[in-house]
């Protein structure tokens, strides 16, 4: 698995590990079982502080796309999807866009409620 | 480079010349002979005289002189080859200083030899030995501060997209699957043996097992400090190579007969960490050796590593 950060991006380091990490799983590269690496060693890897990794992971946990186990590290969990992975991945691209914005919660879900029930017209970019 | 040769070559005769010299030292004080051979059961089944006890170490340690100095010669041109080969030279080396050693103190002012229980501790002092020899002949072999070179790798060698200012890493672990099969088996079977026949029955099987369980999956990592290799089990040891060293990285098919198995294999200029055929990381080294390990999705790494090299060159 490939993960690449851009500390010069907008986009804190930690959801960027977080982003690269379900691309992976979304491209297949990474699959259910598979040991993602322990946080100490990426964090050496990418340059950055082991919390930031943790935070990574920590939203990928929340997201159901890994299982973080005392002892036994960071694993994908059964029921990470390439799907879900994408579907997280543009939720991260939204979440991060309302908060540039200064959006409040509910206008972003009004927004998104209104977006789901108008008719398809452009297949998603 | 200097000092590895004489450390390979010099080990087993200094091991071996040891124990004759004390066997020869005492021999008045071995009425029974010395113990030269244990059976499985922990007895001394084989008895010899002095003499034969110290001619025989001799003759296998002028043996194995030759032996590991015509291996050295075939992987001159390999600095990691010589250093695994003084390891593996300074490990057996002290395994053949270790048991004979025992076998020598076993049989002193004895009168009695054969059928005599050798002591327990022999096993852990051997196995005890090996794991220090490997490791003192490890840190002996020296070699000279490994050629690096300033040169971009060539154009046409595969990139991936990075932004300028940007991080990234590249990581992987492989499984040696015959070996994992084998490990869980053997394991089981060490288990079975000690709920059914004996409670230490089942030891020897399950310390086999214990070894093989680091060596059944490794993690490969490609990052700005370079490419290393190591068991996910352990941390140490590890295969590392700086991106300073690495003149060109891309993806190769190796096949274990070429290389001669399975492990860590050090053919000509060629060192190899193999868990199985297939794709592997194919790292062309600035001392004209090559590091291939065999991974899925090298391709991938090779880019990485060839990007991360042209820009620690370029600043």
């Amino acid at each position: 698995m490939l993960i690449g950060i851009d500390p010069a991006a907008q986009v804190p380091l930690g959801d960027q590990v977080a982003a690269a990490v379900r691309r992976n799983i979304a491209t297949g590269a990474l699959g259910p079982g598979d040991r993602l690496p322990a946080a100490r060693d990426l964090a050496v890897s990418l340059d950055v502080n082991v919390h930031t990794v943790l935070r990574g992971y920590q939203l990928l946990r929340d997201e159901g796309l890994i299982e973080l186990r005392r002892g036994r590290g960071a694993v994908v969990s059964a029921a990470a999807t390439a799907d879900g992975a994408e579907l997280a991945e543009a939720t991260g691209r939204l979440v991060a866009a309302a908060r540039r914005l200064g959006l409040a919660e509910a206008d972003v879900l009004e927004t998104v409620r209104l977006a789901l029930r108008r008719p398809t017209t452009a297949p998603p970019g | 480079m200097q000092r590895t040769l004489p450390v390979t070559v010099g080990a087993p005769l200094l091991a071996t010349g040891a124990v004759a010299l004390a066997a020869l030292a005492w021999r008045d004080r071995f009425p029974a002979g010395v113990a030269s051979h244990v059976g499985p059961g922990g007895l001394v089944d084989d008895v010899t005289t002095t003499g034969t006890f110290a001619a025989t170490a001799l003759t296998i340690g002028a043996g194995l002189a030759v032996l590991w100095g015509l291996v050295a010669r075939s992987v001159r041109s390999n600095p990691t080859g010589l250093r695994v080969l003084a390891a593996a030279s300074v490990g057996s080396a002290a395994v053949l200083a270790a048991g004979p050693a025992v076998l020598l103190v076993t049989s002193l002012d004895r009168g009695s030899v054969l059928g005599e229980p050798a002591p327990a501790w022999l096993l852990p002092v051997v196995v005890l030995a090996l794991a220090a020899g490997s490791l003192l002949g490890w840190a002996l072999a020296r070699v000279p501060a490994p050629a690096e070179t300033r040169q971009p790798p060539p154009p046409d060698a595969p990139r991936v997209e990075l932004p300028a200012g940007g991080r990234a890493v590249w990581t992987r672990v492989v499984v040696a699957r015959p070996v994992l099969v084998g490990a869980v088996a053997l394991a089981a079977v060490g288990v079975a043996l000690s709920a059914t026949v004996s409670p230490g029955a089942g030891v020897p099987a399950l310390v086999v097992a214990a070894l093989l369980a680091p060596t059944t999956s490794v993690r490969v990592t490609a990052d700005h400090a370079g490419v290393s290799v190591r068991a996910t089990l352990v941390p140490r040891p590890r295969v590392h190579v700086p991106l300073s060293r690495v003149v060109r990285a891309g993806r190769s098919d190796v096949r274990a007969r070429e290389l001669g198995g399975w492990g860590l294999r050090v053919r000509g200029e060629r060192t190899a960490v193999l868990l199985r055929s297939g794709e592997a990381l194919d790292l062309e080294l600035a001392d004209g050796s090559r590091l291939l390990v065999t991974v899925d999705d090298a391709a991938t790494a090779a880019a990485l590593v060839n990007t991360l090299a042209e820009r620690s060159r370029v600043c």
